[in-house]
């Protein structure tokens, strides 16, 4: 055991009154040079991202087209698969690949917008809650710990059945109740930097509030929060894709990977990969890195 | 200790008072209760009749102190979908939940801190790798396809444990395998880096001056400064467990509250399901406060003299 | 007799991120029962890790080597792990530096002594505790026996550094390794520690190394001093021979460039060392002070350097003949001494700047979580004029209200009651803007008074933007020129804080308060978190300021070398009020109020073998949420009487600059 390995190592670099040559960004680059797992996400994430842009012209066939005759097609890789439909059809003889592709779309873009609108109100309530204190944060913590009660997959799926499935129904559903995170780790930050000296500093020289919360604090925050980001956009694309699973989230014929599971789910025992496939590529895109700095 | 406990009651009753006001608003202007009761077919008329039959004409704040005030008096209402008394769904119910829910805690709190612990002995040793990869693939699995993946692998490839149902012990392993891996990465990173912060301070620097051997330093001295953290989110998973039940029971089949909140949206049923994300949140606000107490209790520092 | 502990050669190499970085070379010294020995060295000097690599207590991986490493009969190099748990809080104790963080604060005093003797004594746990009270009766705790029940947090970082020192003697140690024992402390606390260790040392025979920044601690309390710098022990000796006629270039600068009382004149500029102190992670070839030196030539930079003997009981290490180094009292920076008409001439007549009357601010402090709030009156009723030209300082404790009074002059607080006036207008009715043009400041930290999302550049430049000021040619050129001004190279401009050395950011944070041309800089502990020959050149550098740009400063501070020299005029503050004002000349010779006698007295110069003054402040700092009745400061005085406990004194004037808040004044004359 090396205890205090972890102390020294953090003491090393302030032993000396050491000067690190590098700019933020550069120390950025090269942390991300040196971290495996944040180039694989950075690969994944821009491999689905560049998949649901240009489905149209990626997919090797029309993702609707039904054709009876050539049903549960197995994959490739099977005996009995072809390359004309390199991952199957399904059931209705739709490719399979071309729905995954096109499924893809949906999942980023419900994973995109809900992360968005819960980052914009999670980052908006900590920020406030963490520069002003007092009654407004002890409120801010008050909501939380609400919405932390409230069991918010149940209630998701009860408000997008209620209202009407739809894919702007789900951005909305999904960004309203996945703000907690942004808010704590926005408001912690904003208390740490707030009580550090460059905001004093700031004051000092003229600043008033708005200035300091986007001047000084805010661009402090981007690192954190992008990451928060991306760990939440993958929880929102496995809620939606639980949503779609249940029935209450996407509705057929759209292809949506956790629908494309459900449809398979009758099948499964006798072509696994109607299942497996589409959860592979949720899985795979939910294998994000960064996963320790999440809060 | 007294007058914290008294406080942290009050708080979770403000915050059990606007939890079932939030679901009772939502849960309202989502839907037209009228045209649910109905059924789809239903004439306007017919929905305007019901709308009056039922009250749901009169204001939303007098229908909500209405609900809230037969709530006290143990009136949780009746189910239009169900034609049963709330009360008796859930007592009937409830009892599968419960087990799924502390069975799938014991695989996140054994899992999760064995693994956290165990990772943070050696950061960036073979261990630690295995935690984090574990971590993150228990993450980013999702627990319905998870689910269907061990019915496929257990109950038919090598069939040694039920798929479906819940009428006997075995019935719950492999649902609350699947529960409880989903929580596994929260409470493994948690003590991962409260394990690392901890032998990093200065208390530990003491301890090894000390003389005491590396076992007694993790055991006697840091692991009770690690779980201060872990305890809080543990009962926030327990949260999440609950409400992660809709969608473990349904690909189990089992006879829960989480199947019985998925089959009454299906039925448009709002009283049932008004009813059951309150509890739910009711069960998460007791457990907080259970936590925060267990916590005051390990941590001298956060008791009140 | 052979000697307790010897160390010869040691060297450790630790492992980083970058590869392998040597933290100690060649390292080498004695220390016998009964003796101390005082390593002292700035920040990176490797002071810690050579006690680090004593204890056995360095992280795997870690190369320590050494031709001799011994403790008795016991050869520390080759024990095994198992040994060396044996050893550590048995025949070895350390003292860390942070008391608040070094007792494990969920278990109680009690557990945390017991479980130390019984570990390695295997006695029952009644022996033990009897052990430990005793123990905690000896270094001056009351009430020890129901101390044993307290946790951590339910005692003061005076209180929890005697329990520490307690529970290190808890198996009679034949050796104690005080890492920085007192530098979290207040200087009176400071002043009790260090006589407890050095009476405990005499009394129970015991080899002590005190590892200090702080040549104050050091040159009182040891017998022997080795002075690090770079990982190397530069010179070594005797104390009295190091101190009074020391050899090497390092320690002579060292030595110049703490203010002493007495030795210069208030104003004049103390001997600085240019440049920083190199980082271990430097190649290094020769003398590894060779670049800061001012008598550095070719024969330095070729191959390293012996330690040599100057006589007996004194070495160094350097290249130069022993009667070139000892030739002349330094041939650094000639240092120039005040002219005797430092601040002199300032018109107390004129329109205070600023000021603050009858000022009040009171926090509600939550204690424990969920306890309700309590008022703290962390500022009482202050008033206080500052007048162009002045240096005033404000002096005190931790806790004692210094900063939150600065905070209120720079409007950053609002007072609860009173009034803080700039310029003779109500700062609470001036924006930002009007009061930046006036007032600015430099914080303590320089580490965090920096943006770190900002270059150099942007930061000093933002007041300009702020304000409008100019196009952005004209701004970039007066900040080339605030630059220059403050001694920053140009090529930083386009840098970002953690490229730069805490002295140079302390410099930046410098720029960026004076390119608005302010008439008043409020300085909040502006050395503090630096290393003392950056502080000096950081002291220099705002007496050279204050001179050319004619500006009024307002200091805050704990340390009163720092204050006489810089200072024209002192206030200071206990548990939130005045107790004394005087000019800096008057109040240093003439102290009146029992708490100032007390801070005076525990400031430690210097002086080898001075020994530790005997402050005898009785209790610990009271809690400013409960303070005591009457005269604050009654409960810690030994000329209380009844009156300072019933009525809280006013200030009194003593003479025309001289004012003081004691009922015990008459008494104190006699």
């Amino acid at each position: 055991m090396n205890t205090t390995a972890n102390a020294v190592a953090q003491m090393a670099p302030k032993m000396a009154d050491d000067i690190i040559d590098l700019t933020p960004k550069e120390r950025m680059i090269k942390r991300a040079k040196g971290h495996l797992g944040f180039q694989f996400g950075a690969f994944i994430v821009i491999l689905f991202a560049l998949l649901s842009i240009f489905a149209p012209l990626v997919a090797p066939h029309d993702p609707y087209i039904q054709d009876l005759s050539n049903r549960l097609v197995p994959p490739v890789w099977n005996a009995e698969g072809s390359w004309a439909h390199i991952l199957g059809t399904d059931q209705l003889g739709r490719d399979y690949l071309s729905r995954l592709i096109y499924g893809a779309r949906i999942s980023m873009g419900v994973g995109f917008g809900a992360a968005t609108l819960g980052c914009i109100i999670g980052v908006s309530i900590g920020l406030i809650a963490g520069y002003m204190g007092g009654r407004i944060d002890q409120g801010a913590s008050f909501l939380l710990t609400c919405q932390l009660a409230l069991p918010s997959l149940l209630l998701a799926m009860a408000l997008v059945f209620f209202v009407g499935s739809s894919v702007a129904t789900l951005v909305v559903v999904l960004g309203v109740l996945h703000w907690q995170y942004y808010m704590v780790v926005t408001r912690t930050l904003t208390r740490q930097i707030r009580s550090l000296e460059y905001v004093s500093a700031a004051r000092s020289i003229g600043s008033n509030d708005r200035q300091v919360l986007f001047y000084e604090i805010l661009p402090n925050l981007f690192n954190q929060i992008i990451v928060v980001f991306s760990l939440e956009m993958a929880v929102v694309i496995i809620h939606e894709a639980s949503l779609s699973f249940l029935g209450v989230g996407v509705q057929p014929p759209t292809a949506s990977w956790g629908l494309m599971i459900a449809e398979g789910k009758t099948m499964m025992y006798f072509q696994p990969f109607l299942v497996t496939v589409p959860g592979v590529a949720l899985a795979g895109f939910g294998c994000k890195p960064a996963w320790r700095r999440y809060p | 200790m007294l007058k914290f406990i008294l406080k942290r009651l009050a708080l979770g009753l403000a915050v059990a008072f606007t939890v079932s006001l939030a679901t009772f608003l939502l849960l309202n202007l989502a839907a037209d209760p009228a045209a649910m009761v109905a059924g789809e077919d239903a004439t306007q008329d017919a929905i305007e009749q019901i709308r009056v039959q039922f009250g749901f004409d009169r204001p939303l704040y007098v229908r909500f102190f209405e609900w809230l005030g037969n709530l006290m008096t143990g009136d949780f209402g009746d189910s239009y979908y169900w034609k049963q008394p709330v009360f008796d769904l859930l007592i009937d119910r409830a009892p599968v939940t419960l087990t799924l829910a502390a069975g799938a805690l014991t695989v996140t709190v054994v899992v999760g801190l064995t693994l956290g612990v165990l990772a943070a002995l050696k950061p960036n040793g073979w261990l630690d790798r295995f935690a984090l990869s574990f971590g993150t693939a228990a993450q980013a699995i999702p627990n319905f396809w998870l689910g269907l993946i061990l019915i496929i692998l257990l109950g038919v490839m090598f069939p040694i444990l039920p798929v479906s149902g819940d009428t006997s012990w075995k019935h719950f392993v492999l649902p609350c395998l699947v529960l409880g891996t989903s929580s596994v990465p929260q409470v493994l990173r948690l003590t991962r880096t409260g394990m690392i912060e901890v032998l990093g301070s200065d208390y530990i620097r003491t301890a090894r001056a000390k003389g005491f051997r590396p076992r007694q330093i993790l055991f006697r001295h840091a692991l009770r400064n690690a779980l201060l953290p872990v305890v809080s989110v543990i009962t926030i998973q327990i949260g999440y467990k609950l409400g992660g039940s809709v969608i473990t029971e349904t690909v189990f089949a089992l006879n829960g509250l989480g199947r019985l909140a998925y089959e009454s949206i299906l039925g448009a049923d709002v009283p049932t399901v008004q009813m059951l994300v309150f509890f739910f949140a009711l069960i998460f606000i007791v457990l907080s406060i259970l936590g925060d107490i267990l916590n005051a209790w390990l941590d001298p520092r956060m008791r009140v003299e | 007799m052979s000697a307790l502990l010897e160390v010869q050669d040691l060297s450790v190499t630790l492992k980083i991120a970058e590869g392998e970085m040597t933290a100690v070379r060649d390292v080498s010294f004695t220390v016998n029962r009964g003796e101390t020995l005082g390593i002292v060295g700035e920040s990176g000097s490797g002071k810690s890790v050579s006690s680090m690599a004593i204890m056995g207590l360095l992280p795997k991986g870690t190369r320590t080597e050494a031709t001799t490493l011994r403790l008795g009969d016991t050869d520390l190099l080759t024990a095994t792990e198992e040994q060396m748990a044996d050893l550590r809080g048995n025949k070895i104790a350390m003292i860390f530096q942070e008391p608040m963080t070094s007792l494990n604060p969920v278990y109680t005093i009690g557990r945390q002594m017991t479980e130390l003797m019984q570990l390695h004594k295997g006695v029952s746990g009644g022996a033990a505790r009897k052990r430990a009270v005793e123990l905690l009766e000896k270094v001056g705790i009351t009430a020890a026996e129901s101390r044993l029940s307290q946790y951590p947090h339910q005692l003061s970082g005076g209180l929890r550094q005697r329990v520490m020192i307690a529970m290190m003697l808890m198996n009679d140690p034949e050796l104690i390794i005080a890492d920085e024992p007192t530098t979290a402390l207040d200087v009176t606390i400071q002043a009790q520690i260090l006589n407890l260790l050095k009476d405990l040392q005499t009394e129970l025979n015991i080899g002590l190394i005190i590892i200090s920044h702080d040549m104050g601690v050091v040159a009182r309390v040891s017998d022997k001093i080795a002075v690090m710098y770079a990982g190397q022990v530069i010179e070594t000796g005797a104390v009295a021979d190091v101190l009074r006629a020391p050899v090497h270039p390092y320690t002579q600068g060292l030595l110049e460039s703490i203010p002493v009382p007495g030795q210069i004149e208030p104003g004049g500029e103390l001997g600085s060392i240019p440049g920083l102190v190199p980082s271990l992670k430097t190649n290094f070839k020769g003398c590894r002070f060779a670049n800061r030196c001012t008598r550095a030539h070719e024969a330095c930079q070729q191959g390293s350097v012996a330690l040599q003997s100057a006589s007996d009981s004194q070495a160094y290490r350097c290249v130069l003949p022993l009667a070139e180094l000892r030739d002349g009292t330094s041939s650094l920076a000639a240092r120039k001494t005040g002219d005797g008409s430092y601040g002199v001439g300032i018109d107390m007549a004129s329109k205070p700047l600023l000021s603050a009357n009858a000022a009040e601010c009171t926090f509600r402090v939550k204690q424990g979580m969920f306890s309700g709030a309590k008022p703290l009156r962390a500022v009482d009723n202050i008033s206080l004029d500052l007048r162009k030209g002045e240096v005033v300082a404000v002096v005190g404790e931790s806790g004692c209200g210094k900063s939150t009074l600065a905070r209120m002059l720079l409007g950053l607080q609002d007072p609860t009651a009173g009034q803080i006036s700039l310029d003779g207008k109500d700062i609470a009715t001036l924006s930002n803007m009007e009061k930046s043009r006036k007032l600015q400041s430099i914080f303590q930290d320089p580490y965090s008074s920096l943006n770190p999302r900002r270059t150099i550049g942007e930061i000093i430049r933002r007041p300009l933007k702020l304000h409008g000021v100019g196009s952005l040619a004209e701004q970039q050129a007066k900040v080339e020129a605030i630059m220059e001004r403050v001694g920053l190279p140009r090529n930083f401009y386009h840098n970002y804080p953690n490229q730069l050395s805490g002295g140079q950011r302390q410099r930046v944070a410098i720029a960026r308060a004076l390119i608005l041309n302010p008439e008043i800089v409020v300085c909040d502990e502006p050395t503090s978190a630096l290393d003392v020959s950056v502080q000096a050149q950081i002291l220099n550098l705002l007496l050279k300021l204050r001179a050319e740009m004619g500006l009024t400063y307002l200091l805050i501070t704990h340390d009163m070398a720092v204050v006489e020299h810089i200072a024209t005029r002192v206030v200071v503050m206990y548990l939130g009020r005045v107790v004394e004002v005087a000019d800096t000349r008057t109040l240093f010779s003439d102290p009146r109020h029992p708490y100032t006698r007390a801070l005076l007295k525990s400031v430690l110069t210097p002086e080898p073998g001075a020994g530790v003054p005997n402050v005898d402040l009785g209790t610990a700092y009271p809690n400013p949420i409960n303070p005591p009745t009457g005269c604050t400061f009654h409960p810690r005085c030994e000329l209380a009487s009844d009156i300072c406990k019933a009525k809280s004194p006013v200030l009194e004037a003593l003479s025309e600059t001289h004012q003081s808040a004691c009922h015990m004044l008459e008494k104190e004359l006699a």
